[in-house]
């Protein structure tokens, strides 16, 4: 049990990096929660609900992301996209992460 | 219960504790994003209840939600660096207040039970008093060193920006330079030690004379006047503290330990000027019985009892400027940087 949630906390640690750059990536073009949850999860990264969505409320605070309500549909929906700054943000991120995976892998073989 | 009031209730519990600002839009989305889910799930076919519930498991409990949307997610009152610095000094400060409110309970009622001949019950009630008296101390005593380092951590005041110290300019010190901690440490817990009984128990100096063929105790100091300035020993408290605090985390003898020093020595001896030369802190009863004790002795002693306080104030400013000049002989001995 106690090595189980020691995996559990260390999972959590290495995950959460992760998640705001798989964010950042697909938020090139406008998304709302939802789609952004499906689509992460079609390409392996599953995250949850209610972590996402207050990271990109999170996000949007920092001036990474900006959002729009789109109330011209039968739902509304908020339109969450990548700002200029996120942008900047992310092309470092993205540079550091190959180094880091580069590096990861060597170590690990 | 319906579906939308089942969801409405689960947006409510999720929002409710959450700042005003924002708040709207929250369940807005969140609203949607249950709609979205259901809509996957049930596809065509009307969500029935279960489906509600499973869809608002899959969320989490309100309970997470609020935190993850929470803006003092991961934040803490005293988190690190700041923590493990709270924790000695508030054992250290605890340590200090008790011994002092268990000290200055022995007094108070052993005097009382002696003078006044108290019962085993009016004792007992007395002792359950001060138990009441200390845990509401040691509260305030912990309450106290937290209120100054969660501001602390809310202003990011670094230890090195409160000592000055810089770890490349620092040379290590050899085994003369260095403060003991210990010594520290002791000389912070003796001053809130002794801050505590003497507020708290004036009387634990008293004189025992004989009166009609009985043993009477009477106080040297008036405790009325000294528990009416409290303010006095709060400020000597707080010079002895600060000045221990900063030797502390300063690990050694430096000109800015001789400062500091100076700086406490110099408001302890104002402070004492102002309180021994305007309060009368001393029990006229006591010198009265102590001058007819002394009346054939050496005009010497007579003097000293007759002009006590300012006796006191010379005994007080000698030791000050004893503790400055060898912090400070020190400190230009051993602060090899200043030189």
């Amino acid at each position: 049990m106690e090595k189980d949630e020691l995996l559990s906390g260390l999972l959590q640690e290495l995950r959460r990096g992760t998640i705001v750059l798989s964010v950042l990536s697909q938020l090139q073009e406008p998304q709302y929660g939802y789609s952004l949850v499906t689509r992460l999860s079609e390409n392996g990264m599953q995250v949850e609900t209610n972590t996402l969505y207050p990271l990109l409320r999170r996000l949007e605070s920092q001036g990474l992301l900006k959002s729009e309500w789109d109330t011209g549909e039968a739902k509304p929906r908020k339109y969450y996209v990548i700002t200029d700054d996120g942008k900047e943000i992310y092309e470092l991120l993205r540079v550091q992460w190959k180094k880091t995976a580069e590096i990861m892998n060597k170590l690990l073989g | 219960m319906n579906d939308k009031q089942l969801i409405e209730r689960y947006i409510y519990a999720a929002v409710k504790n959450l700042p005003y600002k924002g708040r709207e839009d929250i369940e807005k989305e969140l609203e949607t994003l249950i709609y979205d889910m259901l809509e996957e799930r049930c596809g065509d076919v009307p969500p029935t209840e279960k489906d509600v519930r499973v869809v608002l498991t899959e969320i989490g409990t309100p309970e997470e939600l609020a935190n993850n949307y929470s803006p003092d997610k991961d934040k803490s009152l005293i988190g690190p660096p700041y923590y493990s610095k709270w924790k000695w000094f508030v054992k250290l400060v605890l340590t200090a207040v008790l011994v002092g409110m268990l000290m200055s309970g022995a007094i108070t009622i052993t005097m009382q039970a002696v003078g006044e001949n108290m019962t085993a019950f009016d004792v007992f009630s007395e002792l359950l008093g001060w138990i009441g008296v200390t845990v509401s101390a040691l509260l305030q005593a912990s309450a106290a060193v937290t209120i100054v380092f969660m501001i602390m951590q809310k202003k990011k005041v670094s230890f090195a920006e409160v000592t000055g110290v810089q770890w490349e300019t620092t040379p290590v010190p050899k085994k003369e330079e260095k403060i003991s901690r210990k010594e520290a440490a002791f000389d912070i817990i003796f001053s809130i030690v002794a801050y505590t009984v003497f507020l708290c128990a004036p009387q634990v100096l008293f004189g025992v004379f004989t009166e009609n063929g009985a043993s009477v105790f009477v106080p040297v100091f008036n405790a009325e006047v000294i528990r009416n300035t409290w303010y006095f020993l709060t400020a000597f408290a707080l010079c002895g503290i600060v000045r221990e605090v900063f030797k502390y985390f300063e690990g050694r003898y430096t000109m800015r330990v001789a400062i500091v020093t100076g700086v406490c020595d110099v408001l302890t001896c104002i402070c004492s000027f102002i309180w021994l030369t305007r309060h009368n802190i001393l029990n006229p009863d006591f010198f009265t019985r102590i001058s007819v004790v002394f009346a054939d002795k050496e005009p010497f002693i007579r003097n000293i009892f007759a002009n006590f306080q300012i006796f006191f104030l010379c005994v007080l400013t000698f030791a000050l400027a004893l503790d400055f000049v060898v912090t400070l002989c020190k400190a230009l001995k051993y602060d090899r940087k200043a030189k």
